[in-house]
Parts: C-alpha cells; structure tokens; sequence
C-alpha cells in the first residue's frame, strides 16, 4: 500500500432494535455529533425544532426520509447513510419496517462488520433482541454491540444495566458467535456515552459507543487463509491491432479468500486442472500478490478450458465440492418453503438449479433450539435444509468463509430471490491430487 | 497490522467493480448511462478498471435533458470516442412525445420526469443509434 501513515478504515454496521427502540434517534445522534449531515438538512432540522420541538432538535426526523418514503408506498429494504470521523469511515445499513425484518436485515447487514442490538432499559431482553442477535451471529457478523438506550429512564440504573447484560451473556455461549461483543449503557437522545462519555454513568469505564466503533479491530475480518477465486469473467480483448493484447487471456474476479501470488500453483475447481499464476493484471499495473477483497485478472502460465462459474483454489486449504449440500436459510418469501421444488441456486459466481430434498428443522427463535421436521418455512423462518444440486458446488463452510459459504435461492418463473443461505462445513475436501480432465 | 490492508476508497472500488462484472455476465442489454458529468465520469474509469485490457463490453447511454452545455456534449461524445464505445442518445422530449414518460408538475429540471410503472410499456429498441 503506498500509504505512510494508517489508512482510513471502513466500518459497516446496522442497527437492530424494535419500533421506538431508538434507532432512528440513534443515528441521527451519530451524524449530528461527527457533523455529517449536511447544512441545508440542518437549517431544515432546526427550523422545525423552533416549529414543533419546542427548541429541541428531534434527531429522528434526520433518517426520518425513510419513513416518509414508505408511507407513499416505496419500498425501500435498505437505506446507507454515511459519516466519517478523522479515524474511520461508517456506512450505517438503516433497516426498517418489522414485517420484513429478517429479510432487510439478512440483506443489509451481510456485509457489515458490526451489528448495533438496541435494548430499551425499562423494557429489558424482548422477543427481538433474541432474534436479532441470533441473526446477527447466524449472518456471521463479527462484532456486536449491545447498546442499552434509554437509561435516562432508568435514573442510570447499574443494576438495571447489569441485569440486562447477564440476561444477554447467558445465552450468547449458546451463539457460539462473535469475535467479541460490548455493552454500552447509552441515552440516544441526550448524546451520553454516544460521542462523549456521560457522566451519569461513573459506574462505566468501557468506551463510548462511537469510540468503540473508531477502534474495535476489523482488518482481520476477512478470510486470509485458503485462496479462493470465483471466476466471474473471462476477459479476452481479442484486438487485432494490438499484437500484444491479441493474445491475451484473463479470468478476471474478486478474491474471495486468501491470497494469490505470481509463480503459486493453482487448481481450477471443478475441473481439478492445474496450472501457476502467470500474472494478477490490474487497470493500475500488474501486482506481485493480491489478497482478499481485491479485484484482479489472473493470467495463467497454461492456456486452459476456464470459464465464469469456475474456481481457482490454491493447493493447500482446500474447499469442499459436492452436489448434496447442507445448511441453514433464512426463508423470505410469502409463498413458503417447499420440498421438492426446484430452485436455482446462486453461489459465488455460478448459478445451477437445484431442490430442497429435506426440512430438517425449524429454528425456534426464543430458545434458539431446531425444532425437527417442520410442515414448512414460512416468511422470516430460519430453518436447516438438504439441497441437491444439479452441478457440484466448490465451497467453504460459511463459518470459514462468508463469501464462498453463502448461496441464494431463486423463484424459477419470477426470479424473486425468497432465500438466503448459509452453508455447513464440507464432508469431505477436495485432495491435492484430485483431477477431472476426463469430462 | 498486517499490510493486506485496504482503505476505505479501495475497498468500496472492490464492490463497484465487483458488481460491475456481475452484470456484464449476467445481463443480456446492460448499459452504462454516461452524461458527462462528474459521477458518470468516476462511473466509466470504475468500467476501465473491471474490463481492461479488453473494450469496456457495453454501450453507454445517455437521455438528454435538452438543458446540456455544448463542452458538456462535446466532452461526452470525445470519451465515449476515446475508450471506444458505443454511445447511445436519446432526448427527454422523445420520451415526451412517445409518452414514455411526462413532466413532473413542478420540476424544473428534467432529470427526474415521470414515467409509468415498468411493464407498462414496451418499447421497440429498433431506433438506430447515434453515435
Ligand atoms: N428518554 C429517552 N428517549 C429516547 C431515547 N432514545 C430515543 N428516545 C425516544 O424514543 C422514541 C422512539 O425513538 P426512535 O428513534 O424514533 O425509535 P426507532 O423506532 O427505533 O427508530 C422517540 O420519542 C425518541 O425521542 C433515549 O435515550 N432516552
């Protein structure tokens, strides 16, 4: 990287909470106090403070859009809001509504790094701070915060804050999630412990809720140990003009996993074929290595058979590579969940079709316990499932690896995507040795 | 820390050009909507870096509001010229007069007129490009 100092890091997270919990004041809170929120949306605030606040800004009518947007009938699933500190970068996944929850929530917040469960003081553990907290870990989401708001009613009760705590602590080994989780005694809407540590709360010496999101460790979020690389598209410029380009051969993809170096032996999975890396092609020069998230096009020393769907692995850390797969969905579609059914099923960057031979269970969200044989999953269900699939699928188990451990179920006919899917780990790997050529 | 690192500019630019592969793999008629203005700008250097070395493999397309400065046309057609794309116009009053779309009451600008819910209009893409 050609930076000297500490680059500016990226931090994605959602916020979790039922109605009135306080997510919208919450944000709000985080905008205003980093000072993200642009001037005429400011004016426009304190304007309507001086009309109906009673001089009070109302933090909420700052992603308050959202609701506005919903009751002319839009659907918005998820809406990014961004702000920034002078250390870190956030983009905040805001998902609304309660109906849909699961599904807003598996959609924004696959990708975040942290997820925020608010727990209102007076009304302690609910039904769905369980539920949220069980999506957050099932979604492979790496740190939590539990964030309980509203302790200006509670006269900043430590007994209540601790009550709330042990409820959580005694049933997250039960996750068997999360790098690490906080709990943070907060009031969204008077700002303590929010941006500034409050001083109601001399009882608490852990970190302010925006510290924390400044500072909690995420650059080994990623999975850095086995190469994986879905090839998403070949790219040949086939340019008569250009003798040098004429030749050229790319796979061009994102690492899902690891790292790649020039001169690595590779595997391209499902064919078992083998070659080395001849050369990582980029827009702005050739690389000596690339590591996961980065975009690439992989040159290989070999003019082989390579096309989008397949995968290079590299020899050690291998995936597994089956067509009978197991794993948990969150179901999120009205019609529900039907054995038999064909399906197609998107993993990385292939999609085949394929048929939920069994329901083994239905999770039951209070006790966190699979519930066998279920007549069906309906909306927001989260259940364990067997799927065949018409191709071998070369995967990871999603505990490994979120990208190459997760899959989407498609509605053939109207192309709704009603599944989200996260994959158990393989039976069984794949052997160095291993080769197809035969097909 | 370890110097497998991306910021934040870097990291977002992996999704864009993620995404932006996905849907030339997937998608019969995808299309990159160039203005010339500055985010279509960062849009087709994001496009150079998900294709390059081969052409960009779509067409640009762009739905002139009729309000454009001439440097702005100019600049739109010498880029589309320079990466050797096809470029595709159309007007806002063509889509006007077909009733693909109508004037929103009281916007001025044209870069938000209405058009009816899709499905309800099918439009023939016979119309020769200008390119
Ligand atoms: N007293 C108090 N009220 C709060 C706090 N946070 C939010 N509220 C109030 O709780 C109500 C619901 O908050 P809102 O942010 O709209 O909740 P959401 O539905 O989760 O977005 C509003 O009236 C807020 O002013 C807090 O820390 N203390």
């Amino acid at each position: 990287m050609p930076h000297t100092q500490h680059p500016i890091e990226l931090l994605r997270f959602n916020t979790c909470g039922s109605v009135d919990d306080g997510k919208s004041t919450l944000i709000g809170r985080l905008l205003y106090d980093s000072k993200s929120i642009m001037e005429d949306q400011m004016e426009a605030l304190e304007r309507s403070a001086d009309i109906t606040g009673g001089g009070a800004i109302n933090l909420a009518n700052l992603t308050d859009g959202l609701r506005a947007e919903r009751e002319q009938g839009i659907t918005i699933d998820v809406a990014y809001r961004y702000f920034a500190t002078p250390r870190r970068k956030f983009i905040v996944a805001d998902t609304p509504g309660h109906v849909q929850y699961t599904r807003n929530m598996v959609t924004g917040a696959s990708t975040a790094n942290l997820s925020i469960v608010l727990v209102d003081a007076r009304l302690g553990v609910i039904e769905q701070t369980r539920r949220h907290t069980y999506l957050a870990a099932l979604l492979g989401i790496p740190h939590l915060v539990i964030a309980v708001n509203k302790m200006d009613l509670v006269d900043w009760s430590e007994d209540r804050f601790l009550e709330i705590r042990d409820e959580i602590e005694s049933f997250l080994p039960k996750l068997d999630a999360f790098k690490d989780v906080k709990f943070i005694p907060i009031s969204a809407l008077n700002g303590d412990n929010v941006v500034d540590a409050s001083k109601h709360t001399p009882w608490y010496c852990g970190p302010t809720l925006l510290g924390h999101l400044e500072t909690v460790h995420i650059a080994s979020d990623w999975s850095l140990s086995g190469l994986r690389f879905p090839v998403q598209w070949v790219n040949r410029p086939n340019n008569p003009t250009d003798k040098t380009l004429h030749d050229f051969r790319g796979l061009s993809g994102q690492l899902a996993g690891g790292i790649v170096k020039v001169g690595q032996k590779i595997m391209v999975l499902p064919s078992g074929m083998k070659s080395t890396v001849k050369e990582l092609w980029t827009y702005d020069g050739s690389l000596k290595e690339a590591f996961c998230p980065q975009p690439v096009t992989v040159v290989l020393e070999h003019d082989l058979d390579v096309s989008r769907g397949d995968i290079l692995v590299g020899l050690d850390h291998l995936p597994g590579m089956a067509s009978e797969l197991r794993g948990r969905v969150c179901w999120m579609n009205q019609r529900p969940l039907q054995r038999g059914k064909k399906y197609f099923l998107k993993h990385t960057s292939q999609t085949v079709q394929a048929i939920v031979t069994s329901l083994d269970s239905r999770i039951n969200i209070q006790t966190f316990d699979p519930e066998p044989e279920p007549a069906e999953l309906a909306a927001n269900d989260i259940g364990e499932v067997r799927i065949r699939t018409a191709k071998p699928i070369v995967f990871d188990a999603y505990s490994n690896n979120r990208l190459t451990g997760s899959f989407i179920l498609i509605e053939q006919g109207t192309n709704a995507t009603v599944a989200a899917g996260m994959l158990y780990p393989p039976t069984e790997l794949v052997k160095p040795e291993y080769n197809d050529f035969a097909i | 820390m370890s110097s497998y690192h991306l910021d934040h500019l870097q990291y977002l630019e992996t999704e864009a050009i993620h995404i932006m592969r996905e849907v030339a793999a997937e998608f019969e008629r995808p299309a990159i909507l160039f203005s010339g203005g500055k985010d279509s700008i960062c849009i087709l250097r994001l496009a150079e870096k998900a294709f390059r070395p081969s052409d960009i493999p779509m067409p640009f397309l762009n739905v002139e509001t009729g309000h454009e400065f001439p440097e702005l046309i100019e600049f739109r057609d010498r880029r589309a010229k320079q990466l050797g794309a096809k470029l595709i116009v159309r007007t806002v009053d063509e889509a006007f007069a077909k009733g693909l779309a109508t004037p929103t009451p009281g916007q001025i600008s044209r870069n938000q007129p209405s058009v009816p819910k899709s499905g309800t209009s099918t439009t023939p893409a016979s119309t020769p490009a200008r390119t």
